[in-house]
């Protein structure tokens, strides 16, 4: 019995390094995926891994995006944008926070739907391609 | 009795029936699931419920007789409460959760709670990778660190009562 008890204190504490081990990586992530976040400039609006439009944050404007997979209504006020309504099953678009930061995305998984707030340079900087120079 | 048929080799016919129950067990944790939302607005954030019959099943069961009841539980959930996109995602955070939570408990260094810590972060980490390839963007990343700490809250939950049950389930199961 006492055998049983040593070996399960045993596993417990391997449980508990595991445990701070995850906890460390995961907190660790926060500062380097959300570094540099700062007001952005506009917001690109993927769809199927595709560039579909962007939209500057300093207009005030309502988009909405059809396609066969559904429909979302994006709108952009007061530099943030949000997703108004949509007809996907889950609605974690709809309900989720505006956002307006650089790198903050608003995702619609049964949609295929990517916006994400970008600034002038980190468009260079990530599309990097001679398309994105040329223009 | 249900587990084991005291020391008798199980017929086929009993495994079938126990998957089926087993089967039946994980669609009712998937629907409760499904109609009480967890008011977090972001994609893969759960509880899991359902992988407690995974990761209680591992420890009492054939690996192999756990993975087609995992398989069949996502499929059928899939088509009764999601869609094509739902199960390309439930299946790929569970099968890769299975893998590496089988693969814990033949390391024996883990307790429950241990192995479903491995299972509820990767089973996060296997679905947030697959969307990245689904949706070819990288910017899906910067969920990482929220849908880590979700995983690791969910399979603390979820170790914790899987331990309580293998507790009883030994007991009353599998007499000394």
């Amino acid at each position: 019995m006492s055998s049983h008890q040593k070996s399960t204190s045993r596993l417990l504490k391997n449980d508990i390094v595991l445990l701070a081990m995850l906890v460390v990586v995961a907190l660790i992530l926060f500062p380097i995926v959300s570094h540099s976040k700062k007001p952005g400039v506009y917001a690109l609006v993927e769809l199927d891994g595709a560039e579909y439009t962007t939209l500057n944050l300093n207009v005030d404007a309502t988009l909405t995006v059809a396609t066969n997979h559904g429909t979302n209504t994006i709108v952009v006020h007061d530099g943030s944008v949000s997703v108004e309504s949509a007809d996907c099953p889950d609605k974690i678009c709809v309900n989720h926070a505006s956002i307006s930061l650089t790198g903050e995305t608003i995702v619609c998984l049964p949609h295929k739907l990517v916006i994400t707030i970008k600034s002038d340079n980190s468009a260079l900087e990530s599309e990097g391609s001679i398309d994105a120079v040329a223009e | 009795m249900l587990l084991q048929n005291n020391g008798k080799k199980r017929t086929p016919a009993m495994v079938v029936a126990q998957s089926g129950v087993l089967i039946a067990l994980a669609l009712v944790f998937s629907y409760v699931e499904h109609i009480i939302p967890i008011p977090i607005p972001m994609p893969g954030v759960k509880l899991g419920l359902a992988n407690l019959v995974t990761l209680t099943g591992l420890f009492f069961l054939n690996p192999l007789q756990v993975f087609i009841i995992l398989v069949a539980r996502i499929l059928l959930a899939g088509f009764m409460f999601g869609n094509l996109s739902t199960i390309i995602y439930s299946l790929a955070g569970g099968i890769i959760s299975f893998c590496l939570m089988y693969g814990a408990t033949k390391l024996k260094a883990f307790s429950p709670l241990g192995i479903s810590l491995i299972g509820g972060v990767f089973h996060n980490m296997a679905q947030l990778g697959v969307a990245c390839l689904i949706l070819k963007s990288t910017s899906l990343l910067a969920y990482l660190p929220v849908l880590m700490l979700s995983g690791i809250t969910a399979g603390a939950l979820i170790g914790i009562v899987s331990k309580t049950v293998s507790a009883y389930v030994n007991r009353r199961i599998i007499p000394d």
